[in-house]
């Protein structure tokens, strides 16, 4: 009997070391270690939108300038398909990702998968609800943005009827949001009439607006929370005519939002820098990799363009 | 019972939940197939529909076949999709079933990467005379199928009406000929001030290929052994070339966008997303304009290239049965046809499509302003007049030295053209030969 355990046991351990065996000759190796460049991840809300191609080219120059690579995903604004995007760049070994939130609180599973396999996470243009589990936020200062555009309709209107185009997922929108209430929320001539979320896109910019028209609500102003947005009231505006009726504000300051303004068609918009938030956001990275102490929190300066500076600024490209 | 036998009837249940759990685990990835896509358009136009399309495309057939799971990695982008593709393969990783953009097909084909589909089509699990005939031709390498259509898209001719108001002038027709282009962009080309610079232009990016190819000219012969460049018809569409070229030469031709230039050639998808809303806004939105055919060569057609996306098996799948009806019912069903039309940026490759009253329905949907858009039998009549340029190993690069002779080099610096071309159709012989 004694042979028996002791034959059992013999054969458990050999087959357990066969395992082990195994797995340690046959594991993943993770990119990185086979060529020594480093790989990054990038996942952005959806790259429809020309602002995220910029900011991932702006990463993308810092990063592949250190000879290493960036593997860039767009999810098309659902947040489940981020997750996934996130759990494959996890699997891949990547050496940080830079994560542009789909819903700033939905993207905790991914954020929290990131915690547990050790990979930083470097926020970038809108923060996600956990702050805590980023290593790095890299943004606009979005409250900044909506009280210039506040301030720039100050000055042009006395009283009006606003229509905000909102993006209920995303934090930099409520921040552009209530950064321009607090500026018209001083007066009491200022009446925001309608309010719907756009999600940040072009098509649901249109239908949203067209709604409001349909219902024949009086509307002067629009604030849209970014250009995409701006451009979806602007198509609404001109199938029925009131291009220039109807003062309308974005924020992003895209090419084709400056060449809006240039021709009349739009009011203003405030400039971010997408270029520079990616630079910014990808040597932080680094920093960051090196093991130096980084700010956990990076404001990149706004500021207003409109008809009387957009030349300055040029319709060909981004600031 | 003794211990001897408790351990046995332990090891045994033990082996018998490990083959079950294998068996179960086999059994799925079995009917699991993968599916290589990209997001965005391959026509370099923006697609905020892509998922609904893929989304669709499986809904719709695990509807029919609910034993087949679909997966797709999701988030690679157009422009990033080649590279990944290679890695997958490289590594042995690619998906069961996957897109092909124009330019990689040729070398997946002659890589051996993709699964000859010859035996389906004779076994008439596949009808390809379901397809646009040209289109398919995309898929065909040698004597095989190694891809089917999925997505195509034709070439347009872009006119700025506001331009054409200002110069007094009529729409051309849709049959129009070189001739009326030639007597249009004259017309538009004009420097009133004569400071050297004109104020307004006839055309801008219309190239020598796109007038070999609305002469009804391959360049190249289909198994890319030698070039064409010295047929009579293509001698004709270089020398009409040169002629639109001399109108604006040594002048920077600002682009279409800029309201000053008459004409522009561009693909269907250009005009499926700038016509509509909300995206109209976005480009050509500070003048009128519409699409019309291409202008035709005296031995071509109102067509240009035809650009075709294609979806191919991979060589090494194993789920060959599943493979196969899914490959059939995104390549060959009435369903998958609309919602490529629907939230493609492109065309379905599926013939008649076009000229049915659902497809009238997609294309009435978010028209901007009063003009009616192209209609599905124009399109379908530009679809089986254009050209599919047969694709092999050396063709880009045998292209691309071509262009460079034409745009580059000095015609006039030879007795005549036709010699020129003669020189230039042996250098491109022997590169095609090495």
């Amino acid at each position: 009997m004694r042979r028996f355990f002791i034959t059992t046991i013999s054969i458990g351990i050999i087959f357990i070391s066969l395992i082990m065996g195994y797995i340690f000759l046959f594991r993943n190796i993770p990119e990185g270690e086979k060529d020594k460049r480093r790989v990054f991840g990038a996942t952005y809300m959806n790259m429809v939108n020309p602002f995220f191609t910029v900011v991932d080219d702006g990463i993308r120059e810092i990063i592949e300038a250190q000879g290493d690579k960036l593997i860039s995903f767009d999810p098309g604004n659902d947040q489940l398909k981020q997750l996934d995007q996130i759990q494959e760049l996890i699997n891949m070994h990547v050496d940080a990702i830079f994560l542009n939130p789909v819903d700033w609180q939905q993207v905790k599973p991914g954020l929290l998968s990131a915690k547990k396999a050790r990979i930083p996470v470097i926020n970038i243009d809108t923060p996600v609800y956990d702050i805590d589990l980023v290593d790095c936020l890299v943004m606009s200062d979005n409250v900044q943005a909506g009280k210039l555009l506040a301030e720039d309709l100050l000055q042009r209107k006395s009283s009006a009827r606003i229509a905000i185009i909102d993006h209920l997922s995303a934090k930099s929108a409520l921040d552009r949001v209530k950064g321009f209430s607090s500026i018209i929320s001083e007066k009491n001539t200022y009446k925001i009439v309608a309010r719907f979320s756009s999600d940040g896109n072009i098509e649901q910019a249109l239908l949203g607006m067209e709604n409001i028209l349909k219902l024949r609500t009086q509307v002067d102003v629009a604030f849209a929370t970014n250009d995409p947005s701006a451009m979806g009231v602007l198509a609404a505006l001109e199938a029925v005519q009131l291009t220039g009726k109807v003062l309308v504000y974005g924020v992003d300051g895209a090419p084709y939002a400056k060449r809006m303004i240039l021709e009349g068609k739009m009011t203003a918009t405030v400039a971010q820098s997408p270029v520079e938030i990616g630079r910014t956001a990808a040597e932080m990275t680094y920093q960051l990799l090196k093991g130096k102490e980084i700010k956990r929190t990076i404001l990149v300066p706004v500021f207003l363009i409109k008809a009387e500076n957009v030349q300055q600024y040029g319709i060909n490209g981004w600031q | 019972m003794n211990n001897r036998k408790a351990i046995y009837i332990l090891l045994s249940v033990i082996v018998l939940i490990l083959a079950a759990s294998i068996y179960r685990n086999h059994a799925r990835v079995d009917t699991t197939l993968r599916f290589g896509v990209f997001t965005g358009s391959a026509w370099k136009v923006p697609n905020p529909t892509v998922y609904r399309l893929y989304d669709g495309l499986i809904a719709d057939f695990r509807a029919l076949h609910p034993e087949y799971y679909i997966t797709y990695k999701s988030g690679i982008r157009v422009q990033d999709y080649s590279e990944q593709l290679a890695q997958d393969l490289l590594k042995g990783t690619e998906p069961d079933i996957y897109l092909i953009l124009p330019e990689d097909f040729t070398t997946l084909a002659s890589l051996g990467a993709l699964s000859a589909l010859d035996s389906l089509i004779e076994n008439n699990f596949i009808d390809p005379g379901l397809f646009y005939e040209n289109a398919l031709t995309a898929g065909k390498m040698g004597n095989h199928q190694f891809a089917l259509p999925f997505e195509i898209v034709p070439s347009l001719m872009f006119v700025n009406t506001t331009l054409l108001e200002k110069l007094q002038l009529e729409v051309p027709d849709f049959s129009w000929n070189w001739n009326d282009f030639y007597s249009y962009a004259s017309q538009a080309t004009k420097d009133e001030n004569q400071d050297g610079i004109p104020e307004s232009y006839g055309v801008e990016n219309w190239s020598w290929l796109d007038a070999a190819y609305t002469n009804n000219e391959l360049l190249f012969d289909a198994k890319g052994i030698s070039a064409l460049l010295n047929q009579e018809g293509v001698v004709d569409a270089i020398n009409f070339y040169l002629q639109i070229a001399d109108l604006t030469r040594n002048v920077v031709i600002p682009d279409f966008e800029s309201g000053k230039v008459l004409f522009s050639p561009f693909t269907y998808s250009s005009y499926r997303t700038y016509k509509y809303y909300p995206y109209s806004i976005q480009r050509f939105g500070n003048f009128k304009w519409r699409a019309l055919t291409m202008p035709k060569g005296p031995k071509g057609q109102n067509a240009g290239e035809l650009k075709v996306l294609l979806v191919g098996v991979s060589k090494k799948s194993i789920k060959k049965v599943g493979v196969q009806e899914f490959l059939k019912h995104i390549s060959t069903s009435d369903e998958a046809a609309y919602r490529i039309l629907e939230y493609s940026q492109g065309l379905p490759a599926k013939k008649n499509i076009l000229l049915s009253d659902r497809a009238k329905n997609i294309f009435e949907h978010h028209i901007s302003g009063s003009e009616d858009p192209l209609d599905g039998k124009l399109l379908d009549t530009i679809i089986k007049e254009s050209i599919v340029v047969p694709r092999f190993k050396k063709y880009n690069a045998a292209l691309e030295l071509a262009s460079r002779y034409i745009e580059v080099e000095q015609v006039q610096s030879y007795s005549s053209l036709k010699n020129f071309l003669n020189k230039l159709n042996k250098t491109l012989d022997d590169y095609l030969k090495e």
